[in-house]
């Protein structure tokens, strides 16, 4: 009885809503639907071989989609997806584009382009890229010209312009890495300073093993190297000329000053100085010559990291009694500690973005790079392994660049990659052991 | 004085009376409520009042008010419940009905004493984050959108299938796995502690549910299975089904657009959830990870967006730049995810022709 109750009402609630339901549904609007969750995997992109507009530029075709699509996939944002699953083939630049094919094989983007040898000598690629499923080109086409030795480049550019057109932020593939290139025993290395593109190919040599090398650092610009060399016998602080291949000391006193690095305007550098027993993070101005003393405690304050703006400093000190990180203004005073959690803390690197602070951290025995906010919110590890030390961001703070040491008395260290989210963990090639990374700008 | 105020005071009570009586009249005799109730009433009566005897024999109505209305929805296409049901889902002569199969005993050992809350183990890493994590797929099966057996030649049957290879969706996590938290001591050493102390598993799982067992179990509390009680709730069918019955006269100014009974949850929820598993923002900047879009589509009767009419209709927390690489970003899930259209029913097209989507991956950013 009470259901039946219970029914007649909620059919009489029911009619009583019926006109406004009815008046509703003669204006209908829009349907309305809120999509919170989606899928985060590589977007599936198609690289078809290049067209080779003559017979000089056919080896290079090849090769610049090839490395195209290893810069793209090597972000892990992208998945090339291989020739053999092709249903149509590019035979023209300019042709047009049979998307149903490429939608068949559910290639998200396309990427078409030529190459052709100029009059000059010089390699002339041209490319463009479309949305496959929205049958529209992304952007207009570009062309690139420059000598044939440069291909490698070239295909780099084309990668930062598609990465840049699909992901909203600008590309890291045309970039470079110095780095400590490490030979010999573990208890006998000898360490030079060595340049390479940011995939690990044309590998040079900027120093010879006379001297030990720390802490390469790259100026804005790209055109200058700051480092920590032992060829006195003390550990004094070098700036290098990459293109003159020249380099001159930056330390003239007796101190021993390690740990460089420019600010983003490169009229300065912030440094680590001690003396006697104690160390202190000094600023330096190239132009004038004049240094100032940022920290003044008993603690060992090293490590210090411009923010983009060149308004703060993060460092890392131990003066708390462990070594933890802090923020300080440019010129030094009140410094903030930011980071609280459990271990050590050092070699912090703020993000070009200005948003992280990358960092290395030891806990439990184990090493990890990490991020966190630079109020020290939101810290989060990335790796984890018996040594990670020594984070650089990519100029695009999408990509963080360490060194990774394995255990035991063959152990060696290597250089890796981790994308910022803590996804695409990957060795980066080094003709042998390799540590102390650090990522120039984009090149121009 | 007091006669005074109380002349004023019956003086008030009079205009006040009269003034009730006046919209009492008017309420009764020309007044809109009333008038209203009666253009609309004959709309809504057409729905039978079910007895009582009726109400409790359920399932021997149901049919009758699906009758009334032809090709009313079909049971709603809840992919979740494998249980065994007879091949025709509701015959129009059905005998009495059988004794629903209960007690299969798939979800008791499941959920049995509450146990500590400790943390889930870390599913595996895998290159694709989804909210539906996937496990990895055979060797030598074929990574698709869709799961499909594998069909070969028999020689010796005249079927004329073609010859397919088997496919599985690609293998799927629920959220980032970093180096750290696969390798993290801390979480290593709490799944160890707790372990053995409370684990909520039976040692052994039955190979086969024999009824002797089942009768000598204690029996579980007759609880309803939640997904499956509002199908079968009488109170919530009546209303629905006087709901559908009343609304389905109803058409737009359009008379070739069909509108329908009211778009069900379970209906917005399909098309929400078809639309998401082609959103890929894994290759979006931050920037365009802190946008929400919404997108404003018109859709083909056969449930496929028609692609020129896609367009952003509003952005909200980036920059221009960023809010393009989002409305790429939606825009290509709806029509990838579209293209075989999507599964809505024809008779409401009406009220799913236009579709405003909005794309909030505030809850996707780090994961």
């Amino acid at each position: 009885m009470t259901k039946t109750l219970l029914s007649a009402l909620l059919v009489a609630f029911g009619l009583a809503l019926m006109p406004q339901a009815s008046e509703a549904q003669a204006r209908p609007g829009p349907l309305r639907i809120e999509i919170t969750e989606g899928v985060i995997e590589p977007l599936p992109i198609a690289i078809p071989p290049f067209i080779a507009e003559s017979a000089a530029a056919q080896r290079y075709a090849n090769n610049i989609a090839t490395v195209v699509a290893q810069d793209l996939e090597g972000s892990g944002l992208f998945r090339a997806i291989p020739e053999q699953a092709f249903i149509s083939r590019v035979t023209s630049f300019d042709s047009p584009v049979q998307f149903s094919d490429w939608k068949a094989i559910n290639a998200q983007a396309l990427v078409t382009g030529s190459v052709g040898v100029a009059a000059d000598g010089r390699l002339v690629v041209k490319f463009r890229l479309f949305d496959v499923f929205s049958e529209a080109p992304l952007g207009s086409g570009l062309q690139f010209a420059a000598s044939q030795d440069s291909w490698r480049r070239m295909a780099h550019k084309v990668a930062d312009a598609v990465y840049s057109r699909i992901t909203g932020e600008s590309g890291y593939f045309d970039s470079r890495v110095v780095f400590v290139s490490e030979q010999g025993p573990k208890n006998d290395r000898r360490k030079r300073l060595a340049i390479m593109d940011y995939d690990g190919q044309n590998v040079q040599f900027l120093t010879d093993d006379s001297a030990i090398v720390l802490a390469p650092r790259f100026s804005p610009d790209g055109g200058k190297v700051l480092y920590t060399s032992y060829a006195t016998g003390m550990p004094q602080i070098t700036e290098l000329d990459i293109n003159a291949v020249r380099s001159r000391s930056l330390g003239s006193n007796a101190n021993m000053s390690f740990s460089p690095r420019f600010s983003p305007d490169g009229s300065a550098v912030v440094y680590s100085l001690t003396n006697g027993a104690n160390t202190d993070i000094y600023r330096l101005d190239l132009g004038s010559g004049r240094q100032a003393q940022l920290t003044n405690t008993p603690a060992i304050e090293t490590a210090p990291s411009f923010s983009p703006d060149g308004r703060q400093v993060v460092f890392e000190s131990d003066r708390s009694g462990n070594q933890q990180l802090y923020v300080m203004s440019a010129n030094g005073g009140e410094a903030r500690r930011i980071s609280f959690g459990q271990g050590r803390y050092g070699t912090p690197v703020w993000s070009p973005r200005g948003d992280l602070i990358a960092f290395t951290k030891q806990n439990n025995g184990r090493f990890h790079i990490g991020v966190m906010r630079t109020d020290g919110s939101e810290e989060r590890l990335l790796t984890s392994s018996f040594l990670d030390e020594g984070p650089t961001w990519a100029p695009n703070g999408r990509v963080i660049m360490f060194t990774r040491e394995t255990s035991g008395a063959s152990g060696a260290p290597a250089l890796y990659s981790v994308d910022v989210s803590g996804r695409n963990l990957r060795r980066v090639p080094t003709p042998g052991a390799a540590s102390d990374p650090s990522w120039s700008p984009l090149l121009e | 004085m007091l006669r005074q105020a109380y002349a004023r005071m019956s003086i008030g009570m009079r205009v006040s009376g009269a003034g009730h009586l006046a919209i009492i009249l008017w309420v009764i005799i020309g007044g809109s409520l009333f008038r209203s109730d009666r253009d609309v009433l004959p709309a809504a009566t057409s729905v039978t009042l079910v007895s009582e005897a009726a109400f409790e024999g359920r399932d021997a109505t149901r049919p009758d008010v699906i009758t009334e209305a032809p090709e009313a929805p079909q049971p709603l296409p809840t992919p979740e419940p494998p249980v065994p049901e007879p091949s025709a889902a509701r015959p129009e002569e059905s005998p009495p009905a059988p004794p629903v199969p209960e007690p299969v005993p798939q979800p008791e050992p499941e959920a049995p004493v509450s146990a500590p809350e400790a943390p889930p183990p870390p599913p595996p890493p895998a290159d694709r984050v989804a909210p539906v994590p996937v496990p990895p797929p055979v060797e030598d099966v074929q990574v698709a959108e869709e799961t499909q057996e594998e069909v070969t030649p028999d020689g010796a049957g005249t079927d004329a299938a073609e010859p397919q290879e088997a496919t599985a969706p690609e293998e799927a996590t629920t959220r980032i796995i970093t180096e750290a938290t696969e390798t993290d001591p801390d979480s290593a050493s709490q799944d160890v502690a707790l372990a053995p102390d409370a684990t909520p598993r039976p040692r052994a799982r039955p190979s086969r549910p024999e009824p002797v067992e089942a009768a000598a179990a204690p029996p579980p509390p007759p609880e309803p299975n939640p997904e499956v009680e509002p199908e079968t709730d009488p109170i919530a069918d009546a209303v629905a089904d006087a709901v559908a019955e009343a609304a389905e006269p109803v058409r737009s100014a359009d008379p070739t657009l069909p509108i329908g009974p009211p778009m069900t949850a379970s209906e917005r929820e399909g098309l929400r959830v078809a639309v998401q598993q082609c959103w890929n923002i894994g290759s979006l900047s931050s920037e365009a990870l802190r946008t929400t879009v919404t997108l404003k589509v018109e859709m083909e009767q056969d449930g496929r967006p028609v692609v020129s009419s896609i367009r952003m209709i509003d952005a909200v927390g980036g920059s221009d730049a960023a809010a393009q690489q989002a409305f790429e970003a939606a825009r290509r899930a709806i029509i990838r995810c579209g293209a075989r259209g999507f599964d809505l029913p024809v008779e409401k097209y009406g009220q799913w022709r236009d579709i405003e989507m909005t794309f909030n991956p505030e809850r996707m950013r780090i994961r």
